[in-house]
């Protein structure tokens, strides 16, 4: 996973595009160490916990669940597990470009 | 105690042991047809070693391309089995070999003849042990499973079984909603279902068991943050404990990632 969202960060870097984590890790220490070690350079909301506010009110099951939402602030897709990173390119890439045109 | 047990622990191998040599007939082992216990033994062995190489074709692949062919394939590889272990139900309906098969099959058939024969011996030979199936069935996808949950619904007359099992429906409802290949329409339909499902348990079954409180973030994500919803707004604190908010990306396609290293 984070390859290529690192990747995606980088190639979008001057685009309308952003990758916002909400984090479930316990120890902050320990996750901003890692962060560093693995150059994710996205900004996370810390949740604290798995069971933390934001993942519970937004009813997360699964890790990670990924939620595309455009840049009129619609939800556009929604994915419990990866699907892949083509298909997370294919459609980040569309709605970057439709938000483009629409500029 | 110990002491007793380990006493009936040595009765018991005296005893087999005798019990073996009086019995010379048991001896050539192959000649024995295997019980409908050790049939089902056996083919759920073939199919785990089936599944196992499955898992390892997935993890071996070098590219998405190739991932998802593997994945498609394990995810088809009950269906292999199917037929056989619906044979070996049909052929001794009323055994616990039995049960267990319809039970494989009920998680992994697709819709289709095979799922409707399993769901009727369920219904005509086991119905006593039904209950214990409801409740594994809400985290399945199998168009068997909702078949099973569907004759079940019709069936229920009791209060409680009813308020079970349509939860057990809205729950599988949400695990097929969650399937990316869905299309528009099939998942408006699905979340329409769905959403009427868990609002009735939160109406008329909210003395059944802990569901009308486990429905309640089912339908906030249903109203809320279904396909086509604004998202609704996030507010909190980075890594460095400084404030922000979703909607100040507004303007920018944003992909949201539930995450963590674990």
């Amino acid at each position: 996973m984070f390859p290529h969202e690192r990747s995606l960060v980088a190639r979008l870097e001057n685009k309308p595009f952003a990758l916002i984590g909400i984090n479930s890790d316990k120890d902050k220490d320990k996750l901003k160490e890692s962060n560093e070690k693995e150059q994710i350079t996205w900004r996370s909301f810390w949740d604290e916990t798995t069971g933390g506010p934001i993942a519970k009110k937004w009813n997360i099951r699964g890790w990670p669940t990924l939620y595309v939402v455009d840049a009129k602030g619609v939800i556009r897709h929604k994915y419990v597990g990866s699907p892949g990173g083509e298909t997370i390119d294919k459609v980040i890439d569309a709605l970057v470009k439709e938000a483009e045109d629409k500029k | 105690m110990k002491r007793f047990l380990v006493g009936v622990f040595c009765l018991l191998i005296f005893w087999s042991a005798l019990w073996g040599a009086d019995d010379p007939k048991e001896k050539p082992k192959e000649d024995k047809k295997p019980t409908p216990a050790e049939q089902y033994q056996e083919l759920q062995n073939e199919f785990r070693k089936a599944q196992s190489e499955a898992i390892k074709a997935i993890r071996e692949a070098k590219n998405d391309q190739d991932r998802e062919k593997a994945i498609e394939i394990y995810q088809k590889k009950p269906q292999e089995f199917v037929g056989r272990f619906l044979e070996l139900a049909q052929k001794n309906p009323k055994e616990q070999a039995a049960f267990d098969s319809l039970q494989f099959i009920i998680m992994n058939a697709p819709s289709g003849p095979d799922a409707d024969k399993a769901v009727e011996i369920l219904f005509r030979d086991h119905q006593a042990k039904l209950g214990t199936l409801n409740k594994s069935m809400r985290y399945l996808r199998s168009g068997a499973a909702e078949k099973f949950l569907r004759t079940g619904l019709e069936k229920a007359t009791e209060h409680k079984d009813q308020g079970e099992l349509t939860f057990a429906l809205a729950q599988y409802l949400k695990n097929k909603s969650l399937n990316p290949k869905l299309s528009k329409d099939e998942l408006e339909k699905i979340n329409k279902e769905m959403e009427e499902l868990f609002v009735r348990v939160t109406e008329k079954f909210a003395d059944v068991g802990n569901y009308a409180k486990e429905a309640e973030p089912e339908l906030f994500e249903i109203r809320n943050l279904s396909v086509g919803k604004t998202v609704p707004e996030i507010q909190g604190e980075d890594l460095d404990g400084k404030k922000f908010k979703l909607s100040d990306y507004r303007g920018k396609v944003v992909m949201l990632d539930f995450w963590g290293h674990w």
